[in-house]
């Protein structure tokens, strides 16, 4: 049984309710099923403000599909998806208003410079117009696309499409990132920009929801991680409590792999042989 | 090398056995695709091919007929000469033959080289990187060699039935034909290399989209203009014409040699055939065999992915486009909400920038002005035919002319607006978690892709309706109830064709004018048709046929606003609210 371990979570269930702030995110019994295929099954998961929260699992996990029913693109089969205290099926507008979203690959109008972009992505959150513009400017000076922000995207390095997709979803300031696989094809440098702006987005409050292949980004940045696979969350907890749960792992590399089951080396020998 | 052969067990074969093997792989994808897809589609596959055949038999049929016609008593006697011109036709169709293959080509070796992203991980492969050029340039070849097959092979059967040529005339139209498209596809690649060095291979596909469609376009309607004038051509022309055709089989000519050497051969000069035979097949082979040396080199150097672009240029133009669009869309803004004003002007630019997109509506603006022609040619007069339609037709008909401006607007509304509303949902494509994400309601959304099909053409529509309406000098009550009734149909065929965009909705579509040819696009198509009769009735009929009652014209019209009036705003809301469910399902498949 997996359960929340998160500090304010522990201080619930002391009885201390009324200090406890409510998740920005919180999954309840969440399912997605594709006809008899079950790709998420029963996850139950809070994220608080505050919080980078690490998302991992194998390829075909259920990752992605958790993520888009998370930020409204996929409607659950049953359970709830609640965002900044609101329901995504009841009240799609007001949770998605909190929330921004980067996917994984960056698919993003090509024929639109990114500082067009920005400024639709403004007025879709209804932001004031004069502060969509200083926001603009900021947001394009910080991820180094100033000298292109006039340009169209589809002339854009995968890197740079990567950029604008993560400065669209900052754009209304969220309470809620949610970021797919965000340093995907990215050199270190903006690897580097986008960990730090993650992390200084939790420091201010936020609540940052990130999946990663790269363990080692996971457990530098992440307070928590939940591991899914085959679609159930099969783990959930900060590192140490990882490295509790799994006696004798200590890096988060075989704590996954023990979780999710790795290639054995005597089947690699015979492959390779 | 031998090493390496021994150790890893690798073996060099013949660079045919390559292009054999290559081609070999785009033959397993054809079949595996066929035994994959719906019943449905494999019915039409088969269906396609019959077609093909059905118009192979069909254009030798018509070939014949209209040999022996140029061949008739009636043109002989009329003095006109068409021998020389009979003789010219080889020539003429494998000059064609050339060119279009040359054209047809660019297409597909731009997909083939730059798009199809596979030239990496084959050049990487153990194999002859020739082998894969050759494979390109085969696979750039073949569907068009069956185009050819098609419509230029069966001229050429007949020509030589026609002529009582000799056997092996008919062998050689193969391989004239073959040398013919391997050598325009050489010159085609070397083209490609040189245009994707200066623009981007999806900027040049886009490009190449958009003037196809409206050279199609342009062919048709021109063909359709000047088909009245081919009935009234004299002699002299005809002859004039004829020349000028035979001009172009001139021994000095490369491109008349192909068709020399099937004529004399097909004669029996066989001195003659074997001269220009030789000709085409050493220019046709020095001229593929060079084409592939230098696109091999080209590319392999890679001087053909390194591209010079124009950044400063592309600039400027972009900020331009900016400061326009934000006057029209800040006009837009203060009327609406801002989420609907902003789809609106995003959408807007993307209809402006994406020359797939605009392909679609400037076809509907040639085909407007071809009909405002048409209607200004005719003085407001119908056509007389025979004379033998009774006098109250004739009256109706003269009455209904002056709705004309009124018809065209409305024609070119809907050319307009299907296209617009249609591919509203799908134009988003893969961009589309954007907007599913953002905190816009479904009415909203609806609301910002109805008004954005909506609101251009009804622009476009009363433009056509006041320019027609001035030229015709139509009275001012005519354009004054027009107006109402050519905006309250428009809004029907909107909702209508945008329920069917979004029931027919697919997101990883690249090319809108798929969306037409869908289920959803054609019942779409059918519908609008069907309810663009019935309103016409409901909305022309009143004042037409009222004053043939002794009723004023006036009293028909108010008549023709009501009840067309309800039947388009039911037309409007209906289908929106049937499908607004399915708007917040989007992109969940």
């Amino acid at each position: 049984m997996i359960t929340n371990t998160h500090p304010q979570i522990k201080q619930a269930t002391q009885g201390d309710l009324e200090y406890v702030q409510p998740p920005l995110i919180e999954l309840k019994d969440l399912c997605k099923k594709y006809g008899s295929k079950c790709a998420v099954s029963n996850i139950n998961l809070s994220i608080f403000g505050g919080e980078v929260f690490g998302f991992l699992g194998p390829n075909g996990a259920g990752k992605t599909t958790t993520i888009k029913m998370i930020v409204g693109l996929l409607q659950p089969t049953s359970g709830t998806v609640k965002v900044a205290g609101y329901d995504m099926q009841s009240k799609p507008l007001q949770a998605k208003i909190s929330s921004g979203y980067v996917p994984d690959t960056p698919n993003l109008y090509s024929k639109l410079s990114a500082r067009e972009l920005l400024r639709f992505v403004g007025d879709l959150y209804s932001m004031e117009p004069r502060k969509i513009n200083h926001r603009i400017e900021e947001l394009l000076r910080l991820f180094s696309l100033d000298d292109v922000g006039d340009n169209l995207i589809d002339s854009y390095s995968h890197g740079m499409q990567q950029k604008a997709s993560l400065a669209a979803a900052l754009m209304h300031d969220p309470k809620v990132l949610v970021l797919d696989e965000p340093t995907v094809g990215l050199d270190p440098k903006s690897a580097r920009l986008i960990k730090d702006v993650l992390r200084q987005l939790a420091e201010r409050g936020s609540a940052v929801f990130v999946t990663t292949h790269i363990l080692e980004i996971a457990e530098r940045m992440c307070d928590r991680i939940g591991i899914i696979n085959n679609g159930k969350l099969v783990a959930l907890g900060t590192m140490d409590e990882l490295r509790a749960m799994q006696r004798g792992e200590t890096s988060l590399e075989d704590i996954f792999l023990s979780l999710t089951g790795g290639t054995e080396e005597a089947e690699i020998a015979e492959v390779l042989r | 090398m031998t090493t390496m052969s021994a150790s890893t067990g690798y073996q060099a074969h013949n660079l045919w056995v390559y292009v054999v093997k290559l081609l070999g792989l785009r033959w397993v994808t054809f079949i595996s695709g066929f035994r994959r897809a719906k019943p449905m589609q494999k019915v039409l596959t088969i269906g396609l091919w019959l077609l093909i055949l059905a118009v192979f038999v069909g254009s030798y049929l018509l070939s014949n007929y209209l040999l022996r016609e140029l061949r008739s008593p009636v043109i002989m006697e009329s003095g006109i000469d068409l021998a020389p011109f009979i003789e010219a036709i080889p020539g003429v169709i494998l000059a064609g033959v050339f060119l279009l293959t040359m054209m047809a080509s660019f297409r597909l070796l731009l997909q083939a080289l730059y798009l199809a992203k596979d030239m990496d991980f084959l050049v990487a492969a153990p194999i002859p990187i020739r082998s894969v050029f050759l494979a390109k340039l085969l696979e750039a070849v073949l569907p068009n060699f069956i185009l050819v097959l098609v419509f230029g092979l069966p001229v050429l059967l007949s020509l030589g039935a026609d002529g009582g040529f000799h056997i092996i005339y008919y062998l050689l139209v193969f391989v004239v034909l073959a040398c013919i498209s391997l050598a325009a596809a050489g010159i085609s690649s070397l083209l490609v290399m040189a245009i994707v060095r200066i623009f981007p291979a999806k900027r040049v596909a886009e490009v190449l989209t958009f003037l196809g469609a409206i050279l199609i376009l342009a062919i048709s309607q021109s063909i359709n203009l000047m088909s009245n004038k081919l009935e009234s051509l004299s002699p002299e022309q005809i002859t004039a014409g004829s020349s000028l055709l035979t001009s172009l089989n001139s021994p000095w000519m490369p491109l008349a040699w192909g068709g020399r050497s099937l004529v004399n051969f097909g004669q029996g000069d066989w001195a003659s055939g074997a001269v220009y035979l030789a000709l085409t097949i050493g220019l046709s082979g020095i001229l593929f065999w060079f084409a592939l040396n230098i696109a091999e080199r080209l590319y392999y150097t890679g001087w053909a992915s390194l591209q010079v672009g124009t950044q400063r240029k592309k600039n400027h133009r972009v900020a331009d486009h900016r400061e326009v669009n934000s006057m029209k869309v800040n006009i837009v803004e203060r009327m609406l909400p801002t989420e609907v004003s902003a789809i609106m002007g995003k959408d807007f630019k993307l209809l402006q920038r994406d020359l797939n997109n605009l392909s679609q509506v400037i076809g509907a603006l040639i085909m407007g002005i071809v009909f405002t022609v048409m209607l200004l040619r005719s003085g407001g007069e119908p056509p007389a035919g025979k004379g033998e339609a009774p006098a109250l037709f004739m009256a109706l008909l003269r009455s209904g002319m002056a709705y004309g401006s009124m018809v065209i607007g409305l024609f070119v509304g809907w050319a307009f607006i299907a296209r617009l509303a249609l591919v509203a949902f799908s134009m988003e494509g893969r961009s589309y978690w954007i907007l599913k994400t953002a905190p816009v309601s479904t009415g909203k959304l609806l609301g910002a892709k109805f008004l954005m099909a909506y609101l251009p053409t009804l622009v476009l529509s009363w433009i056509y309706l006041l320019g027609i309406a001035f030229l015709q000098k139509a009275p001012l009550g005519t354009i004054l109830y027009g107006l109402p009734s050519v905006a309250l149909i428009l809004a029907g065929l909107d909702g209508i064709n945008l329920a069917f965009g979004v029931r027919g909705v697919n997101l990883t579509w690249t090319d809108p004018r798929k969306m037409e040819n869908g289920v959803a696009g054609v019942l779409g198509m059918i519908l609008s048709i069907v309810y663009q009769l019935v309103t016409l009735v409901l909305f022309f009929g009143p004042p037409l046929g009222l004053p043939l009652l002794g009723i004023p014209e006036g009293v028909g019209m108010l008549v023709g606003l009501l009840a067309g009036g309800m039947v388009t705003l039911v037309c409007t809301f209906v289908p929106l609210k049937i499908i607004k469910a399915r708007v917040s399902q989007i992109g969940e498949e």
